[in-house]
């Protein structure tokens, strides 16, 4: 994890790690599946996340799970576990791991400092800890998840030189 | 400095005296003085000359409603039109007059009001029409556009502005009494409120006049301190101060813009403005109102200035305009300038009413008698007259009779409007009020409260009645409050919108909009033309446009209107009012947004390599893309792509080609979506083997195209254009929820997972055998348009035999992580056998020689399989795909479409270029029969002359005949229409 900026009560950091982009219908086999591989019971309830030491598990859509891996991993680990869901014709699961970079965003101007960049709703009322949501961040698309003590924000690769750049414009002006 | 001090203002810091420049003249004002306070505190009242007839103006008013003071800041990258009404003066600034030349006091343009009997309204739309049409660009335009406008534009973008987002409940507008009241209803609720005022103070009314003594038994500052301190330690109250909210839109969205340096000079490394971006449940507006003006005869001389303004210059900047000045009133807002102006011992010179001696309260009548005020009823003022400034006034009494009063200071009151601009702006509707003559808000469209003013209430009594009444939706605290105020609590008014000339001529003017010089003649003659709605009248006199939309004279024009049309006033309506409220610079819009952070920028896995090896990048979409890597400084573009291009041909060469869409596609029934969403059909095919793809619209019109790879009936891969990769999941998507929700299928783009590798040329296999040397890439083992998956240093990877250049190639998909070890392993393999890079503009040149289309360039959205020769795509045995009845459509099976056809200049030496036209014979005649035109051009070092490809009318059966090509110079250059490949026909070094 290497940190990008700390100002202003904000501290970023951004790293890179392993995750799995899952498809299915989310039905009864579909849930043993991922409990089984995983040991985590998937959130049935869109945009919610759960978590234990090793994953974080979002549901992002009706059809679509985001696996995230917190702990390192080999590379021919998670492409193991990616072909293992993929035995099943009924899941598409997706190594992503080159495809996105991570930002970890904490401190108490975290909100004010993202609403120089994006309309989202960061209020506990409407964005509770524990879920996720799909949104424009400095007007590129981004994954956000509200864990209990920070923010991860997630964006593809290619975006990664430009949004750093933002994040920090966005601290310091 | 004249001492024109109200040393009881408690909101100037008389202590701090601070200079700036006017004009390039230094002068002294105060800390919190606005450039309109601090100019009045040294006597000056010319600011500036107005935009038509270059009359000299002064300072109309005393905030956002101001016609005339504007003035460009030289201090701030020149900004113009800044109103001095509300630009706080700081030290060492620097002023400059606008719309004046060579002096303000000495203005050659002044040369207007000499004729301008000429230029009356629908001047421009009457006048420039003739000789030719030709005079209105070369002539008319060139020297109506050096006259126009007020101030000058700068010439360098250096502001800083940042924008801010708040997602909140509610939003109170305006911070004045009724602001403050209603925040105090809503303190520590679970509403999250935004409390906005455009003032640097909070209190309106309570600031800015003497209107209201006490607020509960307190004094009114020591009331609104308290209040500011019980919002300020409030959980669920937020206040933005300086912040002027000029946008409401669609489902309560407000725009502010907040100026972050009142009273200081911006820094360039720090942010000037925010542009604050909200959305809300609910708006109150409690934004107050605009007292408007009189129209009689030069009513635009410096000296004369709206009644509640002078009082406000008393009251919140402490700087008295004049210590004689006479007053002119239709209604009762003017009261509490009386009282002010005693309570300083400062005696009007006259007071005069429209209204009767009962009409006027008793209360000011009072006062008036026992000051031994002048005072005219009945009267009106009939015209001012001094040399850019008042000196005197005419004044015509009941019996008609005229005398004149020598002053150099005149307030006028013509009564007050709530001010509805945010209101209609939120498509709220208003209703005319005959009582108190203005329109009020009525029906909300969206969830919005007027309180106060801002409603049209008028009446102090009825303060706690409305509030407690109208936020009762948010269970609120319960207010209790008692106004005390110094002048009648009911609000009355006499109709007066104009009063006749004095000395009626060609050059006298009544003025109804002073911003843009229209006068109460200008109105008439539009009406006497047919211009009777008010939208159209407003366009062709330009009546209530300009930087302050007619804020303070708007009413009184369709008063004007409704009596010359015999009409109410309802019946006539209003014009809309439009977003901004006030002006907002380009900097504030453009925000952080701008420079570096124009658009997103995508990079590839591999950029820094590029970089550090010269690349010159292009721009597709957002991806920076290398364009051509130059071996010198020296090296032109085209030298650098011819000997990429003869490289490929010869040796071998790779591209970067990360930035081609890939989409995973799996599922049960993912062999019959794949042959719905593409043209091709993918049953027969081999697991393991590739295809050249088309997809359509529902048009029939080729959309994408791509390869794609069958791991499986069940498992597909498919790339996409580096410009289409978003659309063709979002359809694939689109298909898959809406049309075909029966097929049990899924699709991920791993676009960004993966970099690709694009190598090709005669000595490609040689090279990759040795870089991935446990492969076996012989033909058998690796057949053309195969892929195989690998195992490389822990990690997987995709080979696919495939080319875009004609020659042999590979496609190398690599996890990105891995991609520069892998990149940089190629090269360091293939030096031996002269492997280049090369860039995006010699893999067009060599798919060009070879006859593949680029999807965007030689297609635009109009041009079928069929049209592109590629029948061979289309699975016609299959049921159904996305376009296939399209295909059949009449108009897709016409001979005589646009077809895909190569071109060939007759003589080698001649250069076609894209865009160029097609034409049947050699000389241009109009109108010229077009056949299509050529969409790649390239010089080819293997032909060693120019080719392209072009889309003609029945082009195929066109082929082998002759043509011509226009050039930007009227004539034509002889081609030959040939097949569209130029390269391998039998494609045998592909497959070699």
């Amino acid at each position: 994890m290497r940190e990008v900026i700390r100002s202003n009560d904000v501290e970023i950091k951004t790293f890179s790690t392993h995750q799995i982009i899952i498809r299915g219908s989310g039905n009864s086999e579909f849930n043993n599946i991922l409990n089984k591989k995983l040991k985590l019971l998937p959130p049935s309830d869109n945009l919610r996340i759960v978590s234990d030491d090793n994953h974080i598990l979002a549901k992002m859509s009706f059809d679509q799970w985001n696996l995230i891996f917190l702990n390192d991993n080999k590379n021919f680990k998670v492409q193991k576990i990616c072909e293992d869901f993929n035995e099943k014709a009924s899941i598409l699961a997706t190594n992503f791991s080159d495809a996105q970079v991570f930002f970890q965003i904490g401190g108490n101007n975290t909100f004010y400092t993202l609403n120089k960049l994006t309309h989202f709703d960061f209020r506990e009322k409407n964005f509770k800890a524990m879920t996720a949501a799909q949104t424009l961040v400095a007007r590129i698309d981004c994954n956000i998840y509200r864990l209990e003590n920070h923010m991860l924000i997630s964006c593809n690769r290619s975006f990664a030189d430009y949004f750093e750049d933002r994040l920090i414009d966005a601290v310091n002006f | 400095m004249i001492e024109l001090n109200n040393q009881n203002s408690p909101f100037i810091h008389f202590h701090q005296k601070i200079s700036f420049k006017f004009d390039g003249i230094k002068y002294f004002g105060y800390k919190g003085d606005t450039i309109a306070s601090a100019l009045f505190r040294n006597g000056i009242k010319l600011i500036g000359r107005s935009f038509k007839y270059h009359r000299p103006r002064g300072i109309y008013t005393c905030g956002i409603e101001e016609p005339n003071a504007l003035v460009q800041i030289i201090s701030e990258y020149s900004e113009p039109n800044v109103r001095a009404t509300v630009k706080k003066i700081y030290e060492g600034m620097e002023v400059e007059s606008q719309n004046r030349w060579p002096s303000l006091d000495f203005d050659i343009g002044s040369i207007n009001n000499v004729f301008s009997p000429l230029f009356s309204a629908g001047f421009y739309y009457k006048t420039f029409m003739g000789p030719h049409k030709s005079f209105w660009k070369k002539i008319y335009e060139p020297v109506i556009r050096k006259a126009a406008g007020l101030g000058k534009p700068p010439k360098e973008f250096k502001a800083i502005s940042s924008h801010l987002h708040h997602n909140v409940d509610i939003v109170i507008v305006g911070g004045g009494l009724n602001g403050l009241l209603a925040a105090v209803s809503l303190l520590n609720t679970n509403y999250d409120v935004l409390l906005i005022e455009s003032d640097n103070q909070l209190g309106g009314i309570l600031n800015n006049s003497s209107k209201i003594n006490e607020i509960n038994g307190k004094p009114s500052q020591e009331w609104i301190k308290e209040t500011i301190e019980n919002i300020e330690n409030s959980k669920n109250i937020k206040i933005l101060k300086n912040t002027l909210v000029t946008t409401y839109n669609y489902i309560n969205h407000l725009i502010a813009v907040e100026d972050k340096y009142v009273g200081a000079k911006p820094t360039e490394d720090k942010v000037n403005s925010t542009l604050h971006k909200i959305r809300t449940e609910h708006v109150i507006l409690s934004n107050g109102h605009i007292e408007r003006f009189l129209s009689f005869q030069n009513n635009d001389l410096p000296g004369i200035m709206l009644g509640a303004s002078f009082e406000k210059y008393i009251c919140r900047y402490g700087v008295i305009p004049s210590k004689e000045p006479v007053i002119f009133s239709n209604n009762s807002n003017s009261n509490s300038l009386v009282q002010t102006l005693l309570e300083l011992n400062i005696k009007p010179k006259a007071y005069i009413d429209s209204r009767s001696g009962e009409q006027i309260e008793g209360q000011l009548f009072d006062l008036i008698r026992k000051n031994d005020i002048p005072l005219y009823t009945n009267a009106q003022v009939k015209a001012a007259y001094g040399n850019k400034k008042l000196e005197k006034i005419i004044v015509e009494d009941s019996s008609g009779g005229t005398s004149e009063i020598a002053t150099d200071f005149l307030c006028v009151s013509g009564g007050i409007n709530p001010d509805v601009h945010l209101f209609t702006q939120s498509k709220g509707l208003l209703d005319w009020d005959e009582k108190d003559l203005t329109y009020k808000p009525s029906t909300p469209f969206q969830n919005t409260i007027t309180l106060g003013s801002a409603s049209g209430q008028f009446n102090l009594e009825e303060v706690e009645n409305e509030i407690n009444k109208k936020l009762k939706i948010f269970s609120p605290n319960k207010i209790k409050i008692k106004i005390k105020s110094s002048t009648a609590n009911e609000y009355q008014i006499q109709k007066l919108w104009e009063v006749a000339a004095h000395k009626s001529s060609m050059w006298s003017k009544s003025f109804i909009d002073l911003q843009n010089d229209v006068t109460t003649k200008d109105i008439r003659q539009a009406i006497s033309e047919g211009f009777d709605r008010i939208e159209h009248l407003k366009r062709f006199t330009t009546n209530s446009m300009g930087t302050d939309q007619g804020k303070i004279s708007s009413i009184n024009a369709l008063g004007i209107v409704s009596d010359l049309l015999d009409k109410k006033v309802n019946e006539v309506g209003t014009t809309i009012y439009r977003p901004p409220y006030a002006p907002l610079s380009f900097a504030a819009i453009a925000g952080r947004n701008s420079y570096e952070f124009y658009d997103p920028e995508r990079k590839s896995p591999i950029h820094q390599w590029h970089i550090k090896n010269g690349a010159v990048f292009e721009d597709v979409g957002q991806w920076k893309r290398p364009w051509y890597f130059p071996n010198s400084k020296s090296e032109s573009m085209h030298d650098a792509v011819q000997r990429e291009s003869k490289n490929v041909r010869e040796n071998a060469g790779v591209l970067d080609g990360s930035t081609l869409g890939k989409i995973e596609i799996k599922g049960k029934d993912a062999l019959n979506f794949m042959n719905l969403i593409y043209t091709n059909s993918f049953t027969k095919m081999k697991p393991g083997s590739a295809r050249y793809a088309l997809m359509l619209g529902e048009d029939g019109m080729v959309k994408d195209d791509g390869i794609i790879c069958k791991i499986s009936d069940e498992h597909f891969i498919a790339t996409t254009t580096t410009g289409g990769a978003a659309n063709v999941l979002a359809c694939m998507e689109e298909y898959a929820q809406t049309e075909w929700p029966n097929l049990k299928v899924y699709m991920n783009s791993i676009t960004e997972q993966f970099a690709t590798f694009n190598i090709s040329g005669p000595k490609t296999r040689e090279i990759m055998s040795k870089v991935f040397s446990e492969i076996d890439f012989s033909n058998e083992a690796f057949p053309f348009m195969t892929f195989q998956f690998h195992e490389f240093e822990k990690t997987q990877i995709r080979i696919m035999r495939a080319s875009f250049t004609g020659e042999m190639g590979y496609e190398i998909y690599v996890p990105a992580s891995s991609a520069l070890k892998i990149w940089e392993r190629i090269h360091e393999y293939g030096k031996e056998f002269g492997l280049i890079p090369y860039g995006t503009e010699t893999m067009h040149l060599l798919r060009a020689e070879k006859g593949y289309i680029i999807v965007g360039q030689d297609t635009d959205g109009s041009i079928t399989p069929i049209d592109l020769g590629l029948n061979w795509m289309i699975g016609k045995n299959k049921i159904d795909f996305l376009g296939k009845r399209s295909l059949t459509r009449s108009d897709t099976v016409r001979s005589d479409r646009k077809q895909l056809v190569g071109i060939m200049p007759t003589n080698k030496e001649d250069q076609i270029q894209e865009g160029q036209h097609i034409l049947l014979q050699e000389t241009i005649e109009t109108p010229v029969p077009m056949l299509g035109h050529i969409t790649s051009s390239y010089h080819s070092p293997t032909m060693g002359h120019t080719f392209g490809l072009a889309v003609i009318k029945d082009g195929h059966s066109l082929i082998g005949t002759k043509a011509f090509a226009s050039t930007s110079d009227q004539k034509t250059i002889p081609i030959d229409i040939v097949k569209p490949i130029f390269y391998d026909e039998k494609n045998e070094r592909l497959v070699s």
